[in-house]
C-alpha cells in the first residue's frame, strides 16, 4: 500500500523534491481534460471516461459518506479541485511518486486533492477517496482530528465500493491487514503519540496499517462508533487528546489494544467485517460533462495549485512553490491562456511570493485593468498587494498597505462571502495596527470558512487584549494537531506563553 | 463526526457496557467459521470433491451466491468480482446448468442468521446446513456455490509464478530498452530479461460447492493473475522499477476462463477433458 500525505508531511517531504528542477513545457500538458461535478472540478492527464467514472464514483461516495456520518449532502460547498496526474514527471513536481500516492490541502475558500495516476484501476479510485474523506472531515469539523484518527478514518472510506446489490463499507486492504498480522498493531500510547514530522519513512506502514485498525474496529460497531464520537466531540471542546482518549473510550489503552489485537485477528483471516447498505438507498449521480483542457489552462490550474501549496507554507518556507508557481502561469500567459486577466493576476502574486515587486505590479495592473471586476482578479491582486507590502517592510501608514486594504475591500464587494479574502483584509489591517478593524474581519472570515492561522489570527488578538482564556481556546485544538507543521509549532508557542 | 453520535442511541451513558461489546464479538464470529475454514485450506492445492461427485451428475439448477459472500473481498481485487461472478456463470452455463442467484444482502443476512442459529444449538459447523436450508425456503436449486475471490502472497523467481494450478508472467511496462553493438553486454541483458525474484501479490479464486441437503461436496481454488506489475522508472535511463497494480487485471477473459476452469475441476469437466 503506497503512502498518502497530508499537509505537513507533504511540505515536509516536497521542498527537496522541487529544489533546482527545470521548466516544465507547454507541450507536455496536452491531453488534459477536466470534469465539473457540483463544487468539485477534477481536472488530468487521463482519458475523458476515465475522469468521467471518477466523477461518477466521487459524486457516489460523497452521498454514501453523508448518509453513514449523518451529514447533509454537500452542506458546505467549498470548491474542492482534485488533480490526476498521470505524467509522473509533473507529478512528482508537486511531491507524488516516490511512495507517495496522494494528498490533500485544505485552505478557507478551497481545498486541494493531488492523485498519482498509476494502473487507473482500484487502488487509484481507493487514493482518491482517501484523500477526499480528508477533505470531508475538514469540511464538515472546525478542530482538527489527531492523526491516527484523520489517516485511520480515511483509510477506512478509502475501500468504499458497490457490488451486487450492496454498498460495501469497511473492507479491510489486504496489505494493511497482512501488515498488522505480521507485525502487530503499535502500541496504542505509541500510536496516539506519534507526530508527523519525527516520522521516519520506514515507519509510516506501521502507523497507517495501525490508524486504520484501530479505526476500524471503532467504526464497525454501533458502540464503537459513539466512543470515537464522543472522542472527536471533546477534541473540538479544546480538550487535549490525551485527557479525551480514556475519558471517550472508558478504559486504558492496554484494555483496547487487547481488543483491537483480537479484532485484527479476525480481519488477518479474512472475516468480512463490513457494513452493508442496500444501494438502492442511494440515487444515480448525475453523469459529469468531461471537456478538454487547452494546455494553456491546465498550465493555469496547476500554477494555481503551486500557489496553493505556498500560502500554505507560511511566511517561513515557501520552498519552490512560487517558482513553480511562475513555470506554470508564465508558460500561460506567454502564449495567451484563454482566461488571460485571471492568469495575469495569479502571474502577479506568484511573482511577489518570489519577491519580484515590480513583475508582480505590472501583471497585477494588466490583471487589472482588463477584469476589474473579476472576484478571483481582485483576490490574487489583493493578496499580491499584501506581499509587496511585506516585503518592501511598509510601515503601518504607508500607502503600500491602503493598496492592499482597498484591494481585498474591492473582492469582497464582488465576493462578500469569501473567507481568504476577509482573512488577507483582517491580516493587512494587523500590519496597518488597526486589530479591532482585524479582528472584526477575522471574526467575518471564519463566519465562512475555518483555519488553523485564522484561529492563531483571533487568539493574538484576544492575547493583545488580556483575555487569555479565550485564546487558548481557540489555540489548544490546534496545538494538539500533528498535521499542522508550522501553525501547530505557532500554536503550541502561544499556549506556553499563556500556560508556562 | 458529531452527527454519528446523533444516529446512534447510546446503551448506557458514555461507553458501551460488557454486552455491548460481547454483542459486537459475536456478530463477527457470525463471519469466522467459514472464513477461517477457507483460509486453513488455503494451503492445500489439490481440490476436494465427495465421492461420486465429480462431473456433477444429476445437478441442473445453481444457486449461484455473490462473489465474496462471506470471506472479505480485499479492496485491492474488488473490481474483480463482477468479472469473476460472469465468467463462473458462463462456465456454468456453457455445462447446461441453470442459473439462479442471491444478492449481497440477502446472502449475509442469511449467513449469519444461520450461523447464530448454529451456535445457539451448541454446533457452528452446521451453519452450512441451516444457511442452505433457509435458501431453499425461496430458490429452487440442487447446490449453492459460494465463490470468493482472494488475495495472497506467494513466491515470484525471474517474474514468473506458479499457484493454484497455473503458472503466470508478471507484466513488465515501460521496460528499459537493451543497448546495441558492443553495449549489449550480457549483464545488461541479465537485467532486462532476468526479471524480479521475491514475494508478490497474487489473486485466486476460491469456491465451495454445497449439496441440497447443506453437505460440503466440492471447495477448490484456481489462480487468477498477479495483483501488481513491474514499472521501470526512468525508462531506457536505469533499471530502476517500482511494483504497481496490474493495469490489467481482471481484463483478460482467457486468464479468468483458465482459473475459473481450475478451481471448478473435476467438480465440473472441462469441456477439452
Amino acid at each position: 500500500m503506497r503512502a498518502r500525505a497530508a499537509l505537513a508531511l507533504l511540505l515536509a517531504l516536497l521542498a527537496p523534491a522541487c529544489a533546482g528542477s527545470s521548466w516544465i513545457p507547454l507541450s507536455r500538458l496536452s491531453g488534459w481534460h477536466a470534469a465539473q461535478a457540483g463544487s468539485t472540478r477534477l481536472i488530468g492527464d487521463v482519458a475523458p471516461e476515465a475522469l468521467e467514472g471518477l466523477a461518477r464514483d466521487l459524486a457516489r461516495f460523497d452521498a454514501i459518506f453523508a448518509k453513514l456520518a449523518g451529514w447533509p449532502e454537500r452542506a458546505l460547498t467549498t470548491p474542492l479541485t482534485i488533480t490526476l496526474f498521470r505524467n509522473r514527471e509533473i507529478g512528482a513536481r508537486f511531491g507524488l511518486g516516490r511512495g507517495l500516492a496522494g494528498w490533500a490541502l485544505g485552505a478557507l475558500d478551497a481545498s486541494f486533492i493531488a492523485v498519482q495516476i498509476t494502473s487507473g484501476r482500484d487502488e487509484d479510485r481507493n487514493t482518491l477517496f482517501h484523500e477526499y474523506t480528508h477533505v470531508l472531515l475538514r469540511r464538515n469539523q472546525r478542530a482538527p482530528l489527531p492523526r491516527w484518527l484523520d489517516e485511520g478514518l480515511a483509510s477506512y472510506f478509502s475501500s468504499v465500493s458497490e457490488r451486487d446489490d450492496a454498498v460495501v463499507v469497511g473492507a479491510a486492504p489486504g496489505a494493511y491487514a497482512a501488515h498488522i498480522a505480521r507485525h502487530g498493531a503499535l502500541p496504542l500510547a505509541q500510536l496516539f503519540a506519534v507526530p508527523s514530522e519525527r516520522m521516519r519513512f520506514a515507519e509510516f506502514a506501521d502507523f497507517y496499517a495501525s490508524s486504520w485498525a484501530l479505526s476500524h474496529y471503532l467504526m464497525s460497531t454501533p458502540a464503537g462508533r459513539l466512543e470515537l464520537a464522543a472522542f472527536v466531540k471533546q477534541l473540538a471542546r479544546g480538550i487535549p487528546s490525551d485527557e479525551a482518549q480514556p475519558a471517550a473510550f472508558g478504559r486504558s489503552n492496554d484494555q483496547l489494544g487487547e481488543e483491537l489485537a483480537i479484532h485484527v485477528a479476525h480481519l488477518a483471516r479474512g472475516v468480512a467485517i463490513e457494513t452493508l447498505i442496500d444501494a438502492r438507498a442511494f440515487s444515480a449521480p448525475e453523469p459529469a460533462s468531461v471537456v478538454a483542457l487547452d494546455p494553456r489552462e491546465a498550465a493555469y490550474e496547476l500554477g494555481n495549485l503551486a500557489l496553493a501549496l505556498a500560502a500554505a507554507c507560511g511566511d517561513e518556507d515557501k520552498g519552490n512553490w512560487p517558482g513553480l508557481a511562475r513555470n506554470f502561469l508564465t508558460l500561460a500567459v506567454a502564449k495567451g491562456a484563454p482566461d488571460a486577466p485571471r492568469v495575469e493576476a495569479a502571474l502577479g502574486e506568484a511573482r511577489a511570493l518570489s519577491g519580484d515587486v515590480a513583475g508582480s505590479l505590472s501583471a497585477e495592473q494588466a490583471a487589472l485593468a482588463r477584469a476589474p471586476n473579476d472576484s478571483r482578479v481582485r483576490l490574487h491582486a489583493a493578496r499580491a498587494a499584501l506581499l509587496r507590502a511585506e516585503l518592501e517592510n511598509s510601515p503601518a501608514a504607508s500607502p503600500a498597505l491602503a493598496e492592499a486594504e482597498a484591494q481585498y475591500l474591492q473582492a469582497l464587494t464582488l465576493a462578500p462571502e469569501s473567507a481568504s479574502a476577509w482573512f488577507g483584509l483582517g491580516q493587512t489591517r494587523v500590519r496597518m495596527g488597526r486589530s479591532d478593524d482585524a479582528f472584526t474581519a477575522f471574526e467575518t472570515a471564519k463566519g465562512f470558512g475555518w483555519s488553523g492561522p485564522l484561529e492563531i489570527a483571533l487568539a493574538r488578538i484576544h492575547l493583545e487584549r488580556g483575555e487569555r482564556e479565550r485564546a487558548a481556546e481557540l489555540l489548544r485544538p490546534i496545538a494538539q494537531d500533528t498535521h499542522a507543521g508550522p501553525t501547530q509549532k505557532e500554536a503550541a508557542k502561544l499556549l506556553e506563553q499563556i500556560h508556562p | 463526526m458529531d452527527r454519528i453520535r446523533q444516529t446512534e442511541r447510546p446503551h448506557g451513558p458514555q461507553r458501551p457496557n460488557a454486552s455491548g461489546l460481547a454483542q459486537a464479538f459475536a456478530s463477527k464470529l457470525a463471519c469466522v467459521a467459514l472464513a477461517s475454514l477457507i483460509v486453513a485450506c488455503a494451503s492445500d492445492p489439490p481440490n476436494q470433491i465427495s465421492e461420486g461427485h465429480a462431473g456433477a451428475p444429476g445437478v441442473r439448477r445453481v444457486l449461484l451466491c455473490p462473489p465474496n459472500l462471506v470471506v472479505a473481498l480485499r479492496p485491492e481485487i474488488q473490481s474483480g468480482a463482477n468479472a469473476i461472478d460472469r465468467e463462473i456463470a458462463a462456465y456454468f452455463e456453457s455445462q447446461g446448468r441453470e442459473l439462479d442467484r442471491i444478492g449481497l444482502i440477502e446472502g449475509r443476512k442469511a449467513w449469519k442468521q444461520a450461523v447464530a442459529e448454529a451456535k445457539a444449538a451448541g454446533v457452528l459447523t452446521n451453519a452450512p446446513r441451516i444457511f442452505v436450508d433457509r435458501l431453499a425456503q425461496d430458490h429452487e436449486f440442487d447446490v449453492v456455490v459460494m465463490p470468493s475471490l482472494l488475495l495472497l502472497q506467494t513466491r515470484m523467481d525471474a517474474n514468473n509464478a506458479s499457484w493454484d494450478g497455473v503458472t503466470r508472467r508478471m507484466k513488465t511496462v515501460n521496460a528499459p530498452v537493451l543497448a546495441s553493438g558492443r553495449n549489449d553486454s550480457l549483464l545488461s541483458k541479465g537485467l532486462a530479461s532476468g526479471g524480479i525474484s521475491g514475494p508478490a501479490w497474487v489473486t485466486s479464486l476460491h469456491v465451495l460447492v454445497f449439496a441440497r441437503d447443506g453437505s460440503r461436496v466440492f471447495e477448490g481454488r484456481g489462480g487468477i493473475e498477479f495483483v501488481q506489475e513491474i514499472d521501470h522508472i526512468d525508462a531506457g535511463k536505469s533499471f530502476r522499477y517500482t511494483l504497481r497494480p496490474n493495469s490489467s487485471i481482471f481484463q483478460n477473459r482467457e486468464i479468468l476462463h483458465e482459473g475459473v476452469v481450475q478451481a471448478f475441476t473435476p467438480y465440473l469437466v472441462p469441456p477439452e477433458a
